[in-house]
């Protein structure tokens, strides 16, 4: 129930064996490395800025590690993989050692794969930019297609004679015709490309003596001629230019095709072995942080290292062989001080720890309410979802996937806590008598089994739902208690007997109280357990009045603060009532399941198409109610947990356990302390 | 008279169905312009959206659920017909309207709710937990309502 406990671990190394250390303990994953704490420990004269990671080549990784980014990302998206998306989503990593790795890695000349691959990707930007422009040329070109000049004339013209291209509207070029016959006398030419009906511009090419250029673009200018830059490169007239720009283009695809194919090559060669590199690189570059973390005298590095009690040994075992040049110092947290969070559970709670940690880890000295929550989380889902043919098909289904897909870490957890839920499911399914609603009622095909259905059921919510509200609240009133109940114990652990008597002990009274109190008027225990409820609940009532002012000051302030504590009263009444979702989202599931059956009846009736629509809806409706119930299950009874369990006794807070590990991402290294 | 019972009852029904539904549509509108605005960064949240934004409909399969559960009630989806008074019918309108009226208000706020968690998720993915548990507090009344509807039905007589 308490979270593991960890030690601080201080190790000072000699600079000669510090990468060997770093090492041996990456191995182990089990360090979380301590951030640089300035002058504790080691007088601050003595330090010397920790520049060492400098002249080890950090340089190099950093620049491979980009090399090796950039053919992921060049690489990756050309490469074929293997195996199923889904495989490769929830499938194990695929293994490799970490000798192997760094033979591959020695092996590898990276940087002529980068380059060659850097070459290929410019090459291919460059064509492509290429046909872009050849596209926005070939449209102007094909425009003026009939414009007979070479195109020189316009972009560079001779010495006594210029050309202009642009664009003017329709309407007026009649007029800019005769303007520029009047401005030229014969000295020019000018040719408009050819135009439909509605156009509103077309272009223009105005040749002309040199000497009246400023003339003529004036009287061009007041026919709203406006002229465009025309393209460097092209020379001949536009139709052969037309042809021209043709052919390069096709040389261009072929060419473009030929790259695209290399680097289909490059990807079906190089990126296994990227993919690995990146994985060692990352370890590598992990080290380094790691060396480079604590402070460093002229020839000592001091390490620092949060490390659970039970790996501390092996901590101590590893690193033997560097006894002569390693001085070890292990310590306890200091109070205030933060340490990292380990949950600890029994086997069959593990698969309900990402639960907690996805509410937020606990504190350092708080409690674990991973196995506190466990049966009830199983217990309220199966009620949620309570149906027995959804309990299966989803059983089925992650027992399928944890068996297919070999998963690790939360992952499995996850994946194994759904496959736990469904078994509740079907449990609570069988004794309400639901299997895919009334299924088994509604078709005749089903009635051999239905004996056998009708002799485990012990109650229908559909009939009933009283009977099964009533068991809803009751185990809400249950689990309130029990958080009660640990809240107590956690607070007299703490040595803190006032506030364990008064904050918990008091409500607890009242509660009990008031529940034998109210048993009592239905006629249960009789007269005595009237007097025993009516006593509890007034001694609750006293606790709390005489305590929970207990910080303020002045008799009044604390009379005052005890008698309003009591209002909340009203928190835990809505707390119990909020149980009452068990039974809905029970309901829901049965109802929703029904619904489907009873359409899939009526519409069987129709001739001919009867059956088909029938399946449809059968097997359709079923599949959304699974996963809509499933969803509304899952959420539902974790805010049971998290809101109404967990506020009575537990406090997050607390940080995650993140060792110095192998933190890989394409591959499992095989030589590491633990797969998880 | 008795055609007007059930009238009274289809009336309760048709609110069912479509107040809570027209919620989830609200809500889950809601939901889906910002999710849209989240994928326009990063595509790759699609899953993580869907889920948020499908929270906001379950009002609407409550309000189905019900109207189902009234019109089966007066024997309208097949089986025996049976008569219903005027009172009857009003009763059954009635108890439509938890769900009707809880289902309208409690989806529009949760696709709210939903809308602001997918923003946290955009900006912290591993938080995705407690975004989906943020909107599934909302809910809770909606589920309250169901359940109110569900007992008032049941404890008609007819």
């Amino acid at each position: 129930m308490a979270v593991a406990r960890v030690k601080k671990v201080r190790i000072l190394s000699h600079h000669e064996a510090v990468e060997q250390v770093v090492a041996a303990l990456h191995k182990l994953e089990c360090c979380e490395i301590i951030g640089r704490d300035e002058g504790k420990g080691v007088a601050s004269e003595f330090l010397v800025p920790c520049d060492r990671s400098r002249e080890k080549g950090q340089f190099g990784l950093e620049s491979s590690l980009s090399d090796i980014r950039f053919l992921l990302r060049f690489l990756e998206p050309l490469y074929k993989e293997e195996g199923g998306k889904l495989e490769r989503l929830l499938g194990p990593k695929p293994p490799v050692s970490f000798s192997e790795l760094a033979s591959l890695n020695s092996e590898t000349d990276l940087s002529k794969i980068t380059s060659q691959a850097r070459t290929l990707e410019r090459l291919l930007a460059e064509m492509r930019s290429e046909i872009a422009q050849i596209s926005s040329h070939s449209l102007l070109l094909e425009t003026i297609r009939d414009f007979s000049h070479p195109m020189w004339m316009i972009s560079r013209g001779t010495e006594k004679v210029m050309g202009v291209v642009g664009t003017i509207p329709v309407k007026l070029a009649g007029s800019l015709r005769n303007a520029f016959g009047e401005a030229v006398a014969g000295q020019g030419e000018l040719f408009f490309a050819p135009f439909a009906e509605k156009q509103a511009e077309t272009f223009a090419i105005l040749l002309f003596s040199r000497n009246l250029e400023s003339e003529v673009m004036e009287i061009a200018a007041q026919q709203s001629f406006s002229r465009i830059e025309c393209p460097q490169g092209l020379e001949m007239a536009p139709a052969m230019e037309i042809k021209r720009l043709a052919n390069r283009r096709k040389e261009l695809l072929a060419g473009i095709g030929k790259a695209e194919k290399g680097s289909l090559e490059m990807a079906e060669e190089w990126v296994p072995m990227s993919r690995k590199l990146n994985d060692f690189l990352t370890i590598l570059t992990a080290r380094r942080d790691t060396e480079a973390s604590g402070n460093s005298t002229e020839k000592v590095s001091i390490l620092r290292f949060w490390v659970p009690s039970d790996s501390l040994e092996m901590v101590k075992k590893v690193l033997k062989p560097f006894d002569e040049l390693v001085d070890i110092h292990v310590e306890d947290p200091a109070p205030g001080e933060n340490p990292p969070i380990i949950l600890n559970n029994p086997v069959w709670a593990a698969p309900f720890s990402p639960l907690t940690k996805l509410y937020g880890m606990p504190s350092y000295n708080g409690i674990d309410p991973t196995v506190l929550m466990a049966p009830f989380f199983f217990l309220f889902f199966g009620m949620c979802l309570g149906d027995g043919g959804y309990g299966l098909i989803m059983g089925a289904f992650f027992l399928y996937a944890l068996l297919r897909f070999r998963m690790s870490g939360d992952k499995k957890k996850f994946f194994l806590l759904l496959f736990l839920a469904s078994i509740s499911t079907i449990f609570i399914g069988a004794i309400t008598g639901s299997w895919l609603g009334d299924m088994v009622d509604t078709f005749g095909i089903f009635s051999f089994i239905r004996p056998l259905k009708d002799s485990v059921v012990l109650l229908k919510p559909m009939s009933d739902p009283i009977t099964f509200l009533v068991i809803s609240l009751a185990l809400g009133v249950v689990q309130i208690l029990f958080g009660i109940l640990i809240a107590m114990w956690d607070a007299f652990r703490k040595g803190d007997i006032v506030g364990a008597l008064g904050d918990h002990g008091g409500w607890f009274s009242i509660i009990v109280g008031l529940l034998v109190w109210g048993a009592s008027s239905f006629g249960i225990g009789g007269y005595s357990a009237l007097i025993v409820g009516k006593s509890l609940a007034a001694l609750g009532v006293l606790t709390l009045v005489l305590t929970q002012g207990r910080d303020k000051p002045g008799f009044a302030r604390k009379a005052i603060s005890g008698v309003l504590s009591l209002y909340n009263v009203t928190s835990y009444l809505g707390d119990v009532l909020s149980y009452s979702r068990l039974l809905a989202l029970g309901l829901a599931t049965s109802a929703i399941a029904m619904i489907v059956n009873t359409l899939t009846v009526l519409v069987s009736g129709i001739p001919y198409v009867g059956w088909i629509l029938a399946g449809l809806i059968f097997f359709g409706g079923h599949l959304f109610s699974i996963v809509v119930n499933i969803l509304g299950a899952f959420i539902h009874s974790l805010r049971l947990q998290y809101v109404e369990f967990f506020s009575k006794f537990y406090s997050g807070g607390g940080r995650i356990f993140s060792p110095l590990r192998f933190d890989t991402k394409y591959t499992r290294i095989t030589d590491a302390g633990s797969n998880e | 008279m008795d055609q007007l019972g059930i009238m009274l009852a289809v009336l309760g029904a048709a609110l069912a169905a479509g107040l809570a539904g027209s919620g989830s549509a609200i809500g889950v509108g809601i939901a889906g312009e910002a999710g849209a605005g989240i994928m326009t960064e990063d595509p790759g949240k699609f899953g993580l959206v869907l889920l948020l934004q499908a929270l906001p409909g379950t009002q609407g399969i409550y309000g189905l659920l019900t109207a189902f559960f009234a019109i089966l009630k007066v024997g309208l989806l097949g089986g025996a017909t049976v008569s219903v008074n005027v009172w009857q019918g009003l009763g059954i309108l009635f108890a439509c309207l938890p769900i009707a009226i809880a289902g309208y208000y409690s989806a529009i706020a949760q696709g709210k709710t939903s809308a602001a968690c997918i923003q946290m998720i955009a900006k912290r993915p591993e938080e995705t937990g407690k975004a989906v548990i943020l909107p599934a507090m909302v809910e809770t009344y909606a589920v309250l309502a169901l359940l109110m509807s569900i007992i008032l039905l049941n404890s008609i007589q007819l």
